[in-house]
């Protein structure tokens, strides 16, 4: 777990990849999970986590609980935390797909009850349109998972006319062929 | 870097989150969906899905249950639109078994020293869930049909004589071959069954093939 904070040599996507293999592990899974949730959520519950170093295990715990319906469900406590990441003024790639992913779950989906007004909010500020498309992803992650989980999200969603929205940047991306040269090469 | 005929991964991945986050809002909101049906997103899905020389696998998947889902409750003139634009959804096969399915493994790096990897070898899983959506458009045809749809019983006629069934059993012993093969694996820890056999025994298997053992 330690080498999960040590981005040199690769050796944090190695010990993720032997976690994630160890979390399909039939018996030990659960034994991972909770070894894994009692050293991640104290820390990420610390206010004073470096920003550096609290992105890296959101990128990790993001990456465990895509592979894992157990991550997922012991993500709940988390919720009060997710959600007041969210309030930040940016919220990183890395927190917006943490969250997305929370919402998978139904429960977390139903705590979070805040949180799509907030992603209305995001979707609409100016400064989001010029992110980069890996990170506006995240956002429609959480728009997508939010609405599939939470009814109230989705009628939020309905009112807001966030499809519109979104039908016209699919008929940009059809219509434009070379739109997304250079600018995701350096997502 | 996108070239005509063919968005790059990155825009590709983009898209294929339009269009999954498009789909989630409107399989919850009428509203919702009516507003993106009169705004022309079967149009759009359509033309992704035919502009593409090469679709990625992400990609296919995300514009077929899009689709399947608005098929599942529209009317006659938008299921033949549909069924149109996927050139009457017999070439659809072709995902499963045929030369679609050897593109979509060489985009989704399935290949070894051999060819392409068979359907029971994939480890891809947004292929395999590519190719599940296919199976998932083919379903809501087959089961339009059952209840009667016109439109519904005559694309799956062709579908039948394209020859659904080799092609679907096809699909089915690979999944099963998978599952009994994971199965193994978590209660004894045995190597996996070679690739090319199933492994169940012939009395179990509900498909009993020439390649059961």
């Amino acid at each position: 777990m330690l080498s999960v904070s040590l981005e040199n040599e690769g050796l944090s996507q190695r010990a993720l990849e032997q976690l994630i293999d160890m979390l399909d592990a039939g018996s030990i899974g659960p034994v991972v999970v909770d070894t894994i949730m009692a050293t991640m959520l104290p820390q990420l519950n610390d206010p004073k986590i470096p920003n550096r170093a609290r992105n890296l295990l959101l990128r990790a715990l993001h990456t465990l609980a895509d592979e894992g319906q157990g991550i997922m469900e012991a993500m709940r406590p988390l919720a009060p935390t997710l959600a007041g990441w969210l309030s930040d003024r940016e919220p990183s790639e890395a927190m917006l797909g943490v969250i997305a992913t929370a919402f998978k779950d139904k429960k977390t989906a139903l705590e979070l009850r805040e949180v799509p007004r907030r992603a209305i909010a995001l979707l609409r500020a100016r400064e989001t349109r010029r992110w980069p498309h890996a990170r506006r992803m995240q956002l429609l992650r959480l728009v997508q998972w939010s609405s599939v989980n939470n009814e109230r999200a989705a009628e939020l969603y309905a009112k807001s006319g966030v499809h519109t929205e979104l039908l016209s940047e699919v008929a940009g991306a059809v219509s434009v062929p070379g739109q997304f040269s250079g600018t995701l090469i350096a997502c | 870097m996108s070239v005509p005929g063919q968005f790059s991964e990155p825009k590709s991945k983009w898209v294929e989150q339009l269009v999954n986050t498009t789909a989630a809002l409107c399989s919850h909101s009428e509203k919702t969906r009516e507003d993106c049906l009169k705004a022309g997103y079967v149009d759009r899905l359509l033309r992704i899905f035919s502009s593409q020389v090469n679709i990625r696998a992400g990609l296919l998947g995300a514009c077929l249950r899009s689709l399947a889902a608005i098929l599942m409750d529209c009317d006659s003139l938008m299921f033949k639109k549909i069924s149109a634009g996927l050139g009457g959804v017999v070439p659809m096969l072709n995902y499963i078994q045929g030369r679609r399915y050897e593109q979509l493994a060489e985009l989704c790096g399935e290949v070894d020293e051999s060819g392409t990897v068979p359907l029971a070898l994939l480890r891809n899983r947004e292929m395999k869930k590519a190719i599940g959506s296919v199976v998932g458009l083919i379903k809501v045809y087959c089961k339009k049909a059952n209840e009667g749809h016109p439109d519904a019983i005559d694309v799956s006629d062709k579908l039948d004589v394209a020859g659904r069934e080799q092609v679907l059993t096809t699909a089915l012993c690979a999944a099963l071959v998978v599952a009994a093969a994971r199965m193994q694996v978590l209660t004894t820890a045995r190597p996996r069954p070679s690739p090319h056999r199933c492994s169940l025994p012939r009395s179990r298997c509900p498909m009993t093939t020439s390649r059961c053992s």
